[in-house]
């Protein structure tokens, strides 16, 4: 049945050959309707979307993950990879080995951290002032290469210009600046070391 | 003029804000059902008048091609079920355009489908009667846009409904019409 604003012969003037072309093309159509749903198996063809669905849904089932966080969509990414393409051996030799590099890489990274931050190991010949002298790591050394910076000094947290001076040989505490003590840089500071 | 037959009732598909108004969380096991017999009914109603519209657009095309797209398209019409408003002409759209893409892979550059078709038998593996498979030989002679406009107004949707489905406007669809409709009568011989 068409519809009204199509009028009786759609596109045509209402003629009697519109009417036999109508005859002809519904008797066509109608035939072409039954073979094919003779030929079709709709049953399949319904439990193919109902797996297609599915799939598509399965990754959001992820308890605690969703689809928006970054590491929802890796998740997300990675489960439906595996789900809808089988992933070749290659591809998770290369994640695992990228895994354990990453995680020897932060394990490095915490010991070294620790190490440096190490509490009452910061004497001038103490492990860290060795690593600051190698690494480059020692902020104290920029400075005593570079007198006359002592804005730079004044602006050292207390205990940092203390470890940098030397706090055991020189008498003075953690809590004590160069600017404390009336000196313009660790040069000053060395010569005044000197004199005493 | 009708080809509505008894058997294959077309559903009432409500449209999307009816549908999402009707899902309440409290019953939504009920619900689900209720789609799930919706979207049973839609496919069941539809999908051999789509794999039809598809058949009769691409002249060139099996019915196994055909259904490969539609299905695609119910496919993506049931992910994505309670965005679209108008499933029907969602369906003919999508899979039309599925078509288009498949005969495009297949070799067939997309622009010799709006040539003048040669005559391919589509209907080939369908057992479809002698005067049946002649009038599927004429309209595989008219020029794709006007057999595409044939076929949709054959498949009740409204001019405003194929001038969205097309991408053109209402005046292109009636003279698109209107010449189909000569060009089938001078190949059939109806005067």
């Amino acid at each position: 049945m068409l519809d009204q604003n199509q009028m009786i012969h759609p596109g045509g003037s209402g003629d009697d050959g519109d009417a036999a072309l109508d005859a002809a093309l519904v008797a066509a159509d109608e035939d072409m309707l039954t073979a094919i749903s003779n030929g079709l198996d709709l049953d399949r063809g319904l439990a193919q979307v109902a797996r297609a669905r599915a799939d598509t849904a399965a990754p959001a089932r992820i308890a605690g993950i969703t689809g928006t966080g970054s590491l929802g969509i890796a998740v997300t990414a990675l489960t439906r990879s595996t789900w809808v393409h089988v992933a070749p051996t290659g591809m998770w030799v290369v994640l695992a080995a990228l895994s354990v590099a990453a995680v020897m890489v932060a394990g490095l990274w915490l010991i070294l951290n620790y190490w440096r931050d190490r509490p009452g190991d910061r004497g001038p010949g103490g492990r860290r002032a060795g690593m600051g002298m190698g690494m480059g790591m020692g902020r104290a050394g920029v400075r005593r290469a570079c007198p006359g910076f002592s804005w730079m000094v004044s602006a050292e947290p207390p205990a940092f210009a203390a470890w940098a001076g030397g706090a055991e040989e020189t008498g003075l505490t953690r809590h004590t600046t160069i600017e404390h003590v009336g000196l313009d840089s660790y040069q000053d500071l060395g010569h005044d070391l000197a004199g005493r | 003029m009708d080809d509505t037959d008894a058997t294959v009732p077309v559903p009432d598909i409500p449209s999307a804000a009816t549908r999402d108004n009707a899902i309440d969380d409290q019953e939504w096991d009920s619900d689900a059902s209720v789609l799930q017999e919706e979207w049973d009914a839609c496919y069941r109603a539809e999908m051999p008048r789509l794999i039809r519209y598809l058949m009769k657009c691409f002249g060139d095309s099996d019915m196994h091609d055909a259904a490969d797209a539609a299905q695609g398209a119910f496919t993506e019409l049931f992910a994505n079920w309670n965005t679209v408003r108008s499933p029907r002409a969602w369906l003919w759209t999508v899979a039309f355009r599925q078509m288009l893409r498949q005969n495009a892979s297949a070799g067939y550059p997309v622009d010799m489908l709006r040539q003048e078709p040669t005559a391919v038998p589509a209907s080939a593996r369908l057992e479809l009667r002698e005067e049946t498979q002649a009038v599927l030989g004429r309209l595989r002679q008219v020029p794709l846009a006007q057999r595409q406009v044939l076929a949709l107004i054959y498949d009740q949707f409204s001019y405003s409904e194929i001038a969205q489905i097309t991408g053109t406007s209402e005046d292109a669809v009636r003279k698109n019409a209107e010449r189909a409709r000569r060009r089938m009568r001078e190949l059939l011989g109806i005067t």
